[in-house]
């Protein structure tokens, strides 16, 4: 496509410092942030490593306040300070620590290698300025382009994410686009300087099933276009199934599990993806038989005890959990678990391939 | 398996329409109607789950809250063991709420942060005049107990509770008069995924134990599957396909209801990698202005000339399976 091909041109006029270009776009390194808070301080995450190569598709399941979204947002240099602070941990992203850039050099990257696009397109969005000057902002503001070479880029982008009749939309201001368009467009200005890594945090969440059929599908195909990485956030299982090669599952800020789709999906092996996976129904199911659900309530983030912080809903749980919290190992290729009593969940589940 | 004779029906919905006016301008005129639901019939058995299901807008909370004359229909019957309830007066009206509750969908919102929950629990009583003094703060406890949660909890306000926790106050805030029927309002979309299925199964376990009856509305069409009997798909105000929850999985027949089951992530990489999936086009057109004939027209993969100009009533085809559209059989 024409309007792709430009797009990757322009990475040679932004990606100065590609040649620096490591095996891993993107290596997070023990990250730890907490929260100063009036009840105390959130450990909101907690020594995560993990890492994404060029243009793979790395999903981030967990539920609310896991630390999926702050850990994202601690790469990207979005934290809300000096609320958070980043305690520990290296975040590089094509070969540069990003955590120590000056902030003038963090605008360089984010918006242009770096994007992000979130759940709530329309809290996102400037809800006095029309689209199209919006987009030409983020375009201008990475690449030295003229006013009018802006905005046909712009009109191409909208093109290129679908939205119909893009041309005589330009003008438009958001209030006047549905929440499936909107988030188009929110998705046009972040690959509008033809990121490498394109972050997205639970864009379909407030959309209806069948226009996040749509933007699922778009998404992948820009992807495949413009051969950038995709970090997808996300409560749904189902649809990682869909959209990662990886997954990387978080509670209470850890990392729990980390697998490919197929051993996550066909031989979880930590207690909480047994029970995550456990609580969803199927559509094959008679609907006879009771969902498994996770005892408990999720925890309470201001003073997780010492020991492994999914204890008190475990089923597994034995004497030791109380006292050391298991790191992160390896028990397959490619397949990571944070549990002491891994041995024990082997076929624990029964869905298989 | 839930009688289906129709004398037998604990709510019957003939021909319902709820109509919201469009008011513009300095002397604020009605300039239009916002027809959010738009003439369904369907019955709910006793001891049934109803499952309705559809994507914003589609009308599903507003049948469910019309149901409990929360508006009034702008056309239609609404029977409740025979009773219209649009003829009702106030008070009649009053009395008859009793035996029909709802759960409703934000437990944050739904809670008054002001009150003990053992307070909003008791609200119900008090307002009947029901079980006074010690007999009261009884009921509250046996309440609590049933939903599952400590009736030490009693004298804590809401924010000192998690979602799931909150949600199951509201439960028993809608057990307390000792209702037939419930309307489930999207009751686990604002839970967390780990917590979704507890409330699932309490649901569950309640309408074995007290034979309640559910109208269980939801976007999650899986969810809806595992907890419904028979499910009715929505779209734009009208309902377009109602059947039993495994004919409809297993044999769809209007083409919206296929879009929207083949839109559904399974958590199964190897069924993503190989399903076909149907894309819809667009967005859902206005309720403040449909397309003519039918509805779903202007999005529909299989649409002819007919579609636009005709409406499709529903139409029995097979056993307890009625679907609106010209073209499925």
């Amino acid at each position: 496509m024409h309007s792709t091909q430009k797009i990757v041109d322009s990475r040679t006029e932004i990606g100065k410092k590609r040649s620096l270009s490591l095996t891993n776009l993107l290596e997070v390194r023990d990250l730890s942030v907490e929260f100063q808070t009036h009840e105390g301080i959130v450990q909101a995450v907690n020594h995560i490593s993990f890492s994404v190569v060029e243009g793979e598709t790395l999903g981030i399941v967990g539920e609310s306040g896991s630390g999926k979204t702050v850990t994202m947002l601690s790469v990207l240099g979005l934290l809300p300070v000096p609320m958070a602070r980043v305690s520990s941990g290296q975040v590089f992203f094509m070969g540069e620590d990003l955590l120590k850039l000056p902030e003038e050099n963090m605008r360089l990257v984010r918006g242009a290698k770096l994007a992000m696009i979130f759940q709530d397109p329309m809290t996102s969005l400037n809800p006095v300025l029309p689209v199209g000057l919006q987009i030409s902002e983020a375009i201008t503001s990475h690449l030295k382009l003229t006013k009018s070479q802006a905005l046909s880029r712009t009109r191409e982008l909208l093109e290129l994410v679908g939205i119909p009749g893009a041309k005589d939309r330009l003008k438009d201001y958001p209030h006047q686009f549905s929440g499936g368009m909107r988030q188009r467009v929110m998705i046009a200005m972040a690959v509008s300087c033809g990121p490498r890594l394109l972050v997205a945090d639970e864009p379909t969440t407030a959309l209806d099933v069948t226009i996040q059929a749509q933007i699922v599908d778009m998404v992948k195909r820009l992807q495949k276009e413009l051969d950038m990485a995709v970090i997808w956030i996300t409560h749904d299982l189902g649809l990682v199934a869909r959209l990662a090669r990886r997954v990387i599952v978080m509670y209470a800020g850890y990392i729990m599990e980390q697998a490919s789709v197929s051993d996550l999906y066909y031989s979880p092996r930590h207690p909480y993806t047994i029970g995550l996976l456990g609580s969803l129904p199927r559509l094959e199911d008679d609907g006879e038989t009771m969902l498994t659900s996770i005892p408990g309530q999720p925890p309470d983030m201001i003073g997780l005890p010492a020991g492994c912080p999914f204890l008190p809903r475990c089923t597994y749980a034995v004497e030791k959990c109380k006292e050391n919290n298991p790191l992160l190992s390896l028990i397959e290729p490619e397949h990571w678990v944070a549990c002491a009593e891994v041995s024990r969940t082997q076929g624990a589940w029964k869905h298989g391939r | 398996m839930v009688a289906e004779n129709e004398n037998q029906a604990l709510i019957r919905v003939e021909g319902l329409k709820v109509y919201f006016p469009i008011i513009r301008g300095l002397f604020q005129r009605k300039v239009g109607d916002v027809k959010a639901v738009d003439g369904i019939s369907f019955s709910i058995y006793p001891g049934e789950t109803l499952g309705f299901v559809g994507e914003s807008g589609c009308g599903k909370t507003t049948t469910g809250r019309a149901i409990l004359r929360v508006y009034k229909p702008a056309g239609g019957s609404i029977f409740f063991h025979d009773q219209n309830l649009v003829d009702l007066n106030r008070e009649q009206l009053r009395q008859t709420r009793r035996k029909m509750q709802i759960i409703f969908q934000d437990p944050y919102a739904s809670l008054n942060q002001r009150m003990t929950v053992g307070e909003i629990v008791a609200e119900p009583l008090e307002i009947f005049g029901l079980a006074n003094g010690s007999a009261r703060r009884e009921k509250v406890k046996e309440l609590f107990d049933l939903v599952g949660l400590s009736p030490s909890f009693l004298d804590r306000y809401p924010h000192e509770f998690s979602g799931g926790q909150r949600q199951r106050v509201g439960i028993a805030r809608a057990l307390a008069l000792d209702p037939e029927f419930i309307v489930c309002d999207e009751p686990i979309a604002a839970l967390d995924v780990s917590i979704q299925a507890q409330v699932i199964n309490l649901l569950e376990k309640l309408q074995a134990t007290l034979g309640l009856t559910y109208l269980f509305i939801a976007h999650d069409l899986s969810m809806v599957k595992h907890i419904s009997n028979r499910v009715a798909v929505m779209y734009l105000g009208k309902i377009v396909e109602l059947t039993g929850r495994t004919n409809l999985y297993k044999n769809p027949l209007h083409p919206y209801t296929q879009a929207l089951l083949s839109a559904i992530p399974i958590p199964d990489p190897a069924i993503e990698a190989t399903r076909n999936r149907i894309f819809l086009e667009g967005d859902i057109p206005s309720p403040a202005n449909p397309p003519s004939g039918c509805r779903f027209s202007t999005r529909c993969p299989i649409v002819q000339a007919v579609c636009r100009e005709t409406e499709p009533n529903m139409r029995q085809v097979g056993e307890s399976h009625e679907v609106a559209c010209h073209f499925a059989s």
